[in-house]
């Protein structure tokens, strides 16, 4: 067996190194100065890098938040939507300039609701009816239950028209901050790409077919999870555009009818076999 | 043998008492019980029961609205099936209806339930009997005759 020439050594080594750098490095050790501080506080706002794959290309709807939780009296209004007008340029986020820049804290709603109503079935249908007028969708429908996602900046609208087509008799809504994981997610995405471009031009300098297959088996490792990663961005961006109204209806307690006339003669109600041949 | 029953029936107003009879069919044994809502009731060996209820007439009502609401009753209520109308006349001549249900008990096993309503200005008398079909068929004549023999008046 031939001992490994040195430049083969420097090729794994290079592999092995961007490989680490793509996958362990998930956070800041590889963030452009400027992009985000977690120091910086929220209602500032952060900003959000442009994304920089083709499936968050596609979700460039308004994302953002809608707002605090309400407190009480009158809904405040959405906060910023960073859609593509309120995004840096991600020469801000690459160049290394460290300019501060802010955008909107990635907040997904959710919210339950629980509606006592009068005819369920007509209620279902105006909230999946809402849901539409409002650029929102229907997830799923029950008999008594419904879900729907709406336009995050719609989210406190929609809830209070919902209120009003009954008794609300639980309310739930919860908002989580995924920003941190959000930009996170980003950066590992931006530096796997990078490492799968170098690995692309150590592969064309490939000296023979060993270190050909080295480096395409860590290409191949690497698009696997840039595909997850962006999945998982994709799936993110979703959840912060679109808020989720769960919405459970019950009828409204009333007093139960008998189909059925009882007179007001007991001894009809001991007619009957059972009666009879009770000896 | 033919045994003639007399039974009283005291009156809630007035102190006045109603009487009626009803003759018990010689396969029947009468069945004396202080506890039960019957006034009569009477068994085969077998079980085939007739019973007689005399119920106050009050509130007033044709017998069309009594034969109604017993209809109501068991079709609706009771799961019974209205089989059969015949119209029928107690022995002092007062006209009644007869209504013949069918109902299976006990899973798939069908049963006879006649119901003969009476109505007098001061009672509504109710003779019942019942049984499974094959009793009821074995002792049909007895349950016309007890029909039959009911006197309103005595």
């Amino acid at each position: 067996m031939k001992p490994m020439k040195w430049n083969n050594r420097w090729m794994l080594m290079a592999v092995a190194l961007l490989a680490l750098l793509a996958t362990g490095c998930g956070g800041a050790a590889m963030m452009d100065a400027g992009q985000y501080s977690k120091a910086a506080p929220m209602d500032a706002g952060f900003a959000m890098p442009e994304a920089d794959d083709g499936a968050m290309a596609a979700l460039d709807e308004p994302v953002g938040s809608p707002g605090p939780l309400p407190p009480p009296g009158p809904p405040p209004p959405p906060g910023p939507l960073p859609g593509p007008d309120t995004r840096h340029d991600a020469g801000d986020a690459s160049s290394g300039t460290g300019t501060a820049t802010k955008a909107a804290p990635m907040l997904i709603y959710t919210a339950n609701y629980h509606l006592a109503v009068f005819e369920t079935a007509k209620v279902i249908d105006a909230i999946q009816k809402l849901a539409d007028e409002q650029g929102g969708y229907l997830v799923r429908r029950g008999d008594n239950n419904i879900t729907v996602r709406i336009p995050s900046g719609k989210f406190r609208g929609v809830l209070g028209a919902i209120s009003k087509l009954g008794d609300v008799l639980h309310r739930e809504e919860s908002v989580e901050d995924v920003t941190e994981r959000f930009f996170d997610l980003q950066v590992r995405l931006k530096n796997a790409r990078a490492v799968r471009q170098r690995l692309e031009a150590l592969l064309l300098d490939a000296k023979d077919v060993k270190e050909a297959l080295a480096v395409e088996k860590e290409l191949a490792r690497l698009t696997a999870e840039i595909e997850s990663l962006a999945g998982k961005l994709k799936r993110m961006r979703e959840l912060i555009a679109f808020s989720t109204i769960t919405v459970q209806l019950e009828p409204r307690a009333t007093d139960s009818v008998d189909p059925n006339v009882r007179l007001p003669f007991p001894w009809l109600e001991q007619l009957g076999l059972s009666n009879l041949m009770n000896l | 043998m033919r045994l003639t029953i007399m039974l009283a029936a005291l009156l809630s107003c007035a102190g006045c008492a109603t009487m009626y009879r009803v003759d018990t069919p010689p396969s029947f044994v009468e069945i004396d019980n202080d506890w039960d809502e019957y006034d009569y009731r009477a068994t085969t060996a077998d079980g085939l029961v007739i019973a007689v209820r005399s119920i106050d007439h009050d509130p007033e009502g044709a017998a069309e609205f009594w034969l109604k609401a017993i209809q109501n009753r068991m079709r609706d209520r009771g799961g019974y099936a209205l089989l059969e109308t015949v119209k029928v006349k107690s022995a002092d001549g007062v006209e009644g209806t007869q209504l013949r249900f069918g109902h299976d008990e006990d899973g798939n096993k069908p049963h006879l339930y006649y119901l003969t309503l009476f109505v007098t200005d001061a009672k509504l008398f109710l003779l019942e009997a019942g049984g499974t079909k094959e009793l009821m068929a074995a002792h049909a004549a007895d349950v016309t005759r007890a029909v039959s023999s009911f006197d309103t008046t005595q």
